[in-house]
């Protein structure tokens, strides 16, 4: 028998580590033996309260604030983690935003450039300051959280689907890029996950929790972040190490459609706030 | 374990990718049904080789291309093993290799009845008992060539991107009945259907040598393919449906010459 899937010994940042996806990626990361650097932009006690998670459960974490779209912080991060850790191996980018109701005639250009700088350029610079750490060890994982909102490309969400669609290309060079030096890059899409973000969806369509909607959604229940991170680790683990440069969704089949479709009667609520 | 209490029926399962997966299913708790249709004594050895670990296997025999063999073969699995909650079709054979202009009827069509309709049939008489069950994984191994699509391969083209195709419509027929349908597209995998190819194109006879010139160090293996599929049809996988995933090192669409290593001689 072999044992459970295992980063013993391997050195993770996770952007955006402190809630909901990203506190779930960081967390199930350390419970397969990595050590984790938990990055925050705003929210410090909760970054903290990861860290004391996973050292509870026997690995080291640092909590590090920097805007991702801050390049110098990035910087400054990856120093912090090589000093802490000795080196990274494992990114993880996933600090997002969301921005609603943007179209191309009425679009705001700071906001725009706001969702552009957290996803396309944040992911860059991540990536930028950590290659020439990742280059030097033995294996290197890069994954990108993107978006089902890629396959639908649904109207309103310009600025986020731009970004992520980006994204995604940006990944798939890099795969190739980097696939000599030992280095895999995937994307991974969640759909709609039980998260800070996705929770305003539970206004619009007048629920107050998410265990209303898991009677709809296919297989009993709304999308987890520990979904998304059980992927994380087993794209990162000797069982997934000959996937590189592919675009995995975690959607439970839901393909184009969003979520919100899977709702009883949200048609009218959906014309109201013209998504 | 990750599969304890589940069967697996893995088609063209005596050598190769098959062959692979069912070790892996095996390793994770599951029982197996080896499918093959000729390779009888392969069948067996995996067969033995999962019993002599502790796994629990047999071997049915049955051409995945005709629709009444599969029933019987669904019937006999679920009469010997109690059922068949996991489904990889897998059972394959090359494509011609030929232009279209030069492909007989009878090629063509040998092609899709052994792929594209062996995974129907497969799917068609596995799924009424797959209903039945709190979960199902249904696993179609596709092929990188749907996202490469070359020339000269029209008929095992069409047929791989026919099962993706039926992958992601499958998986929203069945998504309210707890059954997960992903297809998985491998890529150059040294079996002895692609190795010959491979030796030729890179003029090495050492598996160890082409491995040496690939990327991420090695090509892809027939147990890549069977962790993977171990993951989908796992609680950790059990959200990911509907998905074409690829498993091809890093390599992307490119044609094989493009990124197999070349021989220094």
């Amino acid at each position: 028998m072999l044992p459970e899937l295992s980063l013993e010994g391997r050195t993770a940042i996770v952007t955006g580590g402190s809630r909901s996806i990203g506190r779930g990626i960081a967390l199930a990361l350390a419970r397969a033996g990595a050590d984790v650097v938990v990055n925050y932009k705003t929210n410090r006690d909760a970054a903290e309260q990861v860290v004391k998670e996973i050292e509870a459960s026997g690995r080291r974490a640092l909590a590090f604030q920097a805007d991702v779209a801050d390049y110098d912080r990035v910087k400054e991060m990856t120093t912090a983690a090589v000093d802490a850790f000795g080196k990274v191996d494992i990114l993880v980018c996933n600090a997002g935003i969301l921005h609603r109701n943007v179209e191309v005639f009425e679009v705001d250009l700071d906001a725009f450039h706001q969702m552009i700088d957290t996803h396309i350029m944040g992911a860059f610079h991540c990536i930028q300051a950590v290659l020439p750490v990742m280059r030097r060890q033995p294996r290197g994982d890069i994954h990108l959280l993107s978006s089902t909102h890629t396959i639908g490309l649904p109207r309103g969400l310009l600025s986020y689907n731009v970004a992520k669609a980006g994204l995604e290309a940006l990944a798939q060079c890099l795969a190739k890029e980097e696939r000599g030096n030992d280095i895999r890059v995937n994307v991974i899409a969640p759909t709609t996950t039980e998260s800070d973000m996705a929770s305003g969806l539970l206004q619009r369509v007048g629920l107050s929790s998410f265990r209303e909607m898991d009677q709809y959604m296919p297989f009993g229940r709304v999308v987890q972040p520990r979904d998304i991170a059980n992927l994380c680790v087993y794209l990162a683990s000797e069982e997934g190490s000959h996937i590189s440069g592919q675009v995995i969704a975690v959607d439970a089949s839901q393909g184009k459609k969003a979520t919100i479709d899977f709702l009883p009667q949200q048609d009218q609520q959906r014309q109201r706030s013209g998504i | 374990m990750k599969l304890e209490g589940r069967v697996a029926l893995v088609t063209g399962a005596s050598r190769g990718i098959g062959a692979g997966i069912a070790r892996c299913m095996a390793r994770e708790g599951a029982a197996v049904v080896v499918n093959y249709f000729r390779s009888e004594a392969a069948a067996r050895e995996v067969v033995q080789e999962i019993e002599a670990s502790g796994g629990r296997a047999i071997a049915i025999r049955a051409d995945v291309g005709d629709f009444q063999q599969v029933k019987r073969m669904v019937e006999q699995a679920v009469a010997e093993l109690g059922k068949v909650d996991i489904l990889v079709s897998n059972a394959g054979i090359k494509g011609k290799g030929k232009a279209l202009i030069d492909l007989t009827y009878e090629e063509f069509t040998e092609t899709i009845n052994n792929h594209l309709v062996g995974a129907f049939n497969c799917a068609r008489n596995v799924l009424p008992y797959m209903r039945g069950y709190e979960r199902g994984d249904i696993q179609f191994i596709s092929s990188r060539s749907t996202d490469m699509l070359m020339a000269n391969d029209s008929d095992y083209n069409a047929a791989k991107a026919g099962m993706d195709a039926l992958a992601k419509g499958l998986a929203k027929e069945e998504r309210y009945n707890g059954i997960r349908v992903n297809a998985i597209g491998p890529g150059l995998v040294p079996t002895d259907m692609a190795w010959e190819s491979v030796s030729k194109t890179t003029g090495m006879d050492d598996l160890e040598d082409v491995d040496k010139g690939m990327p991420l160090g090695r090509m892809v293996r027939a147990e890549d393919i069977g962790n993977l599929c171990v993951f989908l049809a796992s609680e950790e996988g059990s959200h990911i449906s509907g998905e074409v995933i690829y498993v091809r090192g890093a390599v992307g669409a490119e044609p094989p010459p493009f990124y197999l290593p070349k021989s220094t001689s």
